[in-house]
């Protein structure tokens, strides 16, 4: 397994460096410093799997990856120090990461799980790494395309097939092409599940009545949604 | 303050009572002119006046004071007290009332005098304790406008207080970026250079803890504040190796000693040297900090400056801080030369 590194700090990088060189399965064919040489190293070699922090000094890991050459076909390993929701998003998609600081139990984890299933980057994480740069919004994200949203822009979305149907407050509707599942667990916490193909922004419920089996929510805009017990309230 | 916004309770209830005075006036006015001969001019005064009169005297000398008093108590207490107040009330009201009306008149009848009062006591009771009852009301009214105004107030404070809180937690955050990026760059040199990473955790404990401790209120001296940047700088410097270059410029007419400024307004501007000074930009970083006697000037190399710049929360915070401090302060971005700097205009250093 040819492996590259791609990290900004000094010594965290000759920490990578010498995690890699100690790895049986691994062969360090070189490292970077910044974006910039990243995108020259990445180009001018062939390998096979990335050890990449994601917030470099001089760009995004997103920039690196949209503007090398061809489509980085290889597994990535995300280092990111902290960021809530990308770590939700991670998860949700299945991209491997890890968090800083990581020990090299944690690194030598990651490594093995992304060299088991050896995934190529998702379409998905395009739009993930994008969305990094609006640490304030909702994301969501579609094949290669991010989505964005105010926090409290979201009235209700609703399930349709392999779509989601996303309604805003001012009382537009954007089709997504995304699971109603892998919605819900990009969202803050204040979206709730009500049904199998509901969700609704909590803030915008104005009130709900409970019969023996569901519950009837009423929003601030009028609407009714039936919600089962069986979903919000397990 | 809060006294002007109190409404005077006794204001209101004299200003009440004229109004009805002035109402049965106008009524008695309106009979004497409607049924002529049921009334002498006389009776459309002497009523008003003594009622006004009396009814003044009563207010300022027996029901708000006791008012006040029995308000005091435990409510239980205050219903039988009310009661027993009211009946006193309206008892001093009618026997004065015709008192006073014997006097004016000129055959002061005393001997017919309890017996009419007797007489009024049976047909009009009802009719002064209503009085008493709308007086008592308008005194609980106003007692509780006032006690609502001042919950609004004293809300209004904790929002104040609460608001104050909140910014202060927002400027005394190192972000979390920065501290496991640290931790990461502390924990890669345990092995390669203990030393190093010895002096890194001392470092970075020194900002965590005025970071979580420190008071923002109180003003600093210059050399305190340069410590607190020289160990955060120190640690960026720990990460960045020789991508970053720091110097300081330190005018000798500056006196270092003088507890003069907010505590960590230069740290955010250094920091954001350093985030947008890299972006983009593959040499080292080389990061020059001046101090003169009005002004402090951040400068670096780096990436130029954006067509339309808008302040990130860091330099709005410093804003508003310095300018809390000192009116005329203000921090500007420009380009001089091949740097990028920010400065921080009309201190008195």
């Amino acid at each position: 397994m040819k492996a590259l590194i791609i990290e900004d700090e000094g010594a965290a990088r000759r920490r990578l460096e010498s995690f890699v060189n100690d790895h049986s399965d691994l062969d360090l064919i070189g490292s970077a410093s910044s974006g910039c040489e990243a995108i020259k190293l990445i180009d001018s070699t062939d390998s096979d799997i990335l050890l990449m922090d994601i917030q470099l000094k001089d760009m995004t890991s997103f920039e690196v990856l949209s503007e090398i050459k061809e489509e980085y076909k290889g597994t990535i390993i995300f280092i990111t120090a902290y960021n809530h929701f990308a770590v939700k998003a991670f998860e949700v998609f299945a991209l491997d990461y890890v968090l800083k600081p990581y020990s090299e139990e944690r690194l030598f984890q990651a490594v093995e799980r992304s060299l088991k299933h050896r995934n190529p980057p998702t379409k998905e994480m395009y739009a993930i790494l994008e969305s990094l740069h609006f640490p304030n919004k909702i994301c969501i994200p579609e094949g290669k395309t991010s989505h964005l949203f105010e926090n409290d822009q979201i009235e209700w979305i609703k399930a349709d097939g392999y779509y989601c149907e996303i309604h805003t407050v001012e009382g537009t509707m954007r089709l997504i092409r995304i699971l109603l599942k892998e919605v819900h667990h990009l969202l803050p916490d204040n979206f709730i599940r009500i049904s199998r193909s509901v969700v609704l922004n909590k803030q915008f419920v104005s009130s709900f009545r409970n019969d023996t089996s569901e519950t009837t929510f009423v929003l601030k805009s009028g609407k009714e949604f039936i919600g089962k017990k069986s979903y919000y309230n397990p | 303050m809060e006294e002007n916004k109190n409404i005077n309770q006794g204001s209101v209830a004299l200003i009440s009572w004229i109004i009805i005075v002035f109402i049965n006036f106008f009524q008695l006015l309106y009979v004497k002119y409607t049924l002529p001969g049921k009334f002498d001019w006389d009776d459309v005064f002497y009523y008003p006046i003594t009622s006004l009169t009396i009814g003044i005297l009563l207010i300022y000398l027996f029901l708000l004071p006791l008012f006040s008093r029995i308000r005091k108590l435990r409510i239980g207490l205050q219903i039988p007290l009310f009661i027993i107040h009211g009946i006193t009330y309206t008892t001093i009201y009618i026997v004065f009332i015709f008192l006073q009306i014997a006097l004016w008149s000129d055959n002061l009848a005393l001997d017919s005098f309890p017996d009419a009062v007797h007489r009024f006591f049976y047909t009009d009771f009802h009719n002064i304790a209503k009085n008493y009852f709308f007086l008592l009301a308008i005194y609980i009214a106003v007692e509780y406008v006032n006690k609502r105004a001042k919950t609004l107030i004293k809300q209004k404070e904790l929002e104040n207080q609460l608001k104050e809180v909140k910014l202060q937690a927002l400027e005394s955050k190192l972000h979390p970026h920065f501290l496991f990026n640290a931790l990461n760059g502390i924990t890669a040199l345990v092995n390669e250079d203990p030393k190093k990473a010895e002096k890194g955790i001392i470092e970075l404990s020194d900002l965590l803890r005025f970071s979580l401790e420190g008071n923002l209120q109180a003003l600093i001296t210059i050399k305190e504040e340069l410590g607190f940047l020289e160990k955060y700088l120190s640690i960026e410097k720990m990460r960045y190796e020789d991508q970053l270059e720091i110097s300081f410029q330190i005018d000798e007419n500056v006196d270092l000693g003088k507890r003069d400024i907010p505590p960590l307004i230069l740290q955010p501007l250094l920091e954001n040297a350093i985030i947008h000074g890299f972006k983009g930009f593959s040499r080292t970083l080389k990061i020059v900090i001046e101090i003169s006697a009005n002004k402090i000037r951040v400068k670096n190399n780096g990436s130029r400056l954006r067509q339309n710049i808008e302040f990130g929360t860091g330099l709005r915070i410093v804003q508003q801080r310095i300018s809390h401090h000192n009116k005329l302060s203000t921090i500007n971005l420009y380009e001089e030369d091949d740097f990028v700097v920010c400065e921080i205009s009309d201190l008195d250093l």
